[in-house]
């Protein structure tokens, strides 16, 4: 899968304007740092440069948007807490050090924890649900669907070939070991919370997830040392 | 008292710190070992690295579209220009240093060109324009300050608003799927009943369209601890489990989501079973019906 660089709904930015921040982000291929890596986007955004914070939104939106959907039923919600995670990765980018992990990792986790404190919060306001589509629902994983609007080409082709090899690593792990993984990630449930949603003893779902982890580990090492 | 943890105990227990499922002081206790260890920070590392990983295996969000896209973003410059973090629009400062002071000779020539009076008069009117220039400074300074306090409190305040709405919003969506959950064009009600002497029953609403199953059980008994409610959909072939839950007061209202042909429910149940649930009946049936 490789969109198409004209593929988004926005009008191209005349050559004769002004550079327009906002316009910037829809077309970050033409931009001048559109080949920055993730690490030379952060530290000009902790100098305060909004067109890397522009080319930083139009790279990692996708993937951004698409954890926090999962996460969340509410498009509402996850129209706010995809502004959340940019905001606060714009206004902490100063904390970021390459020292600690990938802009990766530091990004969606930035996401997830906002995406889990709102799940929570939401979850108080309401009645007792069960909902069997909810986040255990791993089946909805589908290798072959489309990213939407592309927003950065190149990005999008490797965070598809990325998921790509995730979703395939994930399906190599048994049905049990996957559920755990995934109710802890996409779900925030604690591993005794698993258990008692999973009516499995704790020591059951302690190992389960630390298997699943270790695999994954070894599967996915190629992706990480891309990261890097 | 907080007992540390050997190495290997804090070895064993990186992934769960790193998949952020520990609690309390577990959790302390880990990071704060992997912190200072030279073995498990890497390790620690290596594993979050992974977890995040997972971000890949969610499918792209159906519902945000370009438009969405478009529209966060918009909000989110907004939000970057009101910081006025910008890059090339530094933070404006207002120059309070006093002018450079005159030389001897440039005041030698006006004081010999005035008559000591007017000089009087003038220096007397030049420290009136100058406290009265200072006390419109430090107005100005005090209503700017008032103005900034005043919109961090809205900002704040509109800041909670919107949490408060999104909820609010968010509940209201809850509550009106459960509505046509209810009164929907394809919802068929089943009764469940029990010969106990309290007498618990329950009524099921199963909207066949949308897949969406809400009980609403009365007068169900109280639970012992460590027991909990379970609800099954009972076909030919299995009987599924619909979730468990524990009623207040005898009343009790669970919803649960599961595609299902007409023809194949036989019959819908709740037990009491361990809590947690169990993968298939093991208690006795506390109300049933089809």
């Amino acid at each position: 899968m490789n969109p198409s660089p004209q593929s988004g709904p926005y009008p191209k930015p005349m050559a004769s304007e002004a550079p327009n921040p906002r316009e910037v982000a829809l077309e970050p291929a033409r931009s001048a740092h559109a080949a920055d890596s993730d690490v030379a986007l952060v530290e000009r955004m902790q100098r305060g440069d909004q067109q890397a914070l522009n080319a930083f939104y139009a790279r990692w939106f996708p993937v951004v948007s698409a954890l926090i959907s999962r996460i969340l039923k509410s498009a509402d919600d996850v129209e706010d807490v995809v502004e959340e995670t940019f905001w606060q990765a714009w206004r902490q980018a100063s904390r970021f050090s390459v020292d600690r992990g990938s802009v990766q990792t530091w990004v969606l986790t930035i996401a997830r924890s906002r995406a889990l404190d709102r799940l929570r919060a939401t979850r108080r306001l309401r009645e007792d649900t069960i909902d069997e589509g909810g986040a255990a629902e791993t089946g909805a994983v589908s290798v072959g669907a489309k990213l939407p609007s592309a927003s950065d080409p190149a990005m999008d082709a490797e965070h598809a070939e990325r998921r790509r090899f995730v979703v395939a690593a994930l399906s190599e792990l048994p049905a049990e070991q996957r559920e755990a993984l995934e109710l802890g990630y996409f779900g925030g449930l604690s591993q005794s919370e698993i258990a008692e949603r999973t009516g499995q003893p704790l020591g059951t779902v302690k190992t389960r997830m630390r298997l699943a982890m270790l695999k994954l580990r070894d599967r996915l090492a190629p992706l990480r040392e891309e990261t890097r | 008292m907080k007992r540390e943890l050997t190495h290997d105990e804090a070895f064993a227990l990186l992934d769960a710190l790193a998949m952020d499922s520990l609690e309390g002081r577990e959790r302390e206790a880990v990071a704060e070992h992997a912190a200072q260890c030279e073995t498990c920070r890497p390790e620690l590392a290596s594993l979050r690295e992974t977890f995040a990983q997972l971000a890949f295996a969610a499918p792209p969000a159906a519902e945000i579209d370009g438009s969405a896209q478009a529209r966060i973003h918009s909000r989110l410059m907004d939000r970057v220009a009101a910081d006025g973090r910008a890059e090339g629009a530094p933070p404006v400062r207002l120059d309070l240093s006093s002018p450079p002071p005159m030389s001897m000779t440039q005041e030698r020539r006006i004081i010999s060109s005035l008559a000591w009076r007017r000089a009087e008069w003038i220096a007397a009117a030049a420290s009136v324009l100058l406290v009265v220039s200072i006390g419109l400074l430090a107005a100005m300074l005090r209503d700017r300050q008032t103005v900034h306090e005043a919109l961090q409190a809205e900002l704040a305040r509109s800041a909670g608003t919107r949490t408060s709405n999104d909820s609010l919003r968010s509940l209201i969506a809850s509550r009106d799927s459960m509505i046509s959950g209810l009164i929907g064009r394809d919802v068929a009600v089943l009764s469940l009943t029990s010969a106990g002497a309290k007498a618990p029953f329950a009524r099921m609403f199963w909207d066949t369209a949308r897949n969406t199953w809400t009980l609403a059980a009365h007068n169900m008994p109280e639970l012992r601890s460590g027991r909990t409610y379970q609800l099954w959909l009972v076909t030919k072939t299995a009987k599924i489990s619909a979730g468990t839950f524990t009623p207040t007061n005898g009343e009790a209202v669970v919803r649960a989501t599961y595609p299902l042909s007409r023809d194949s429910l036989e019959a819908i149940a709740v037990t009491e079973e361990p809590a947690g649930g169990v993968p298939q009946p093991t208690g006795a049936i506390v109300i049933a019906g089809k």
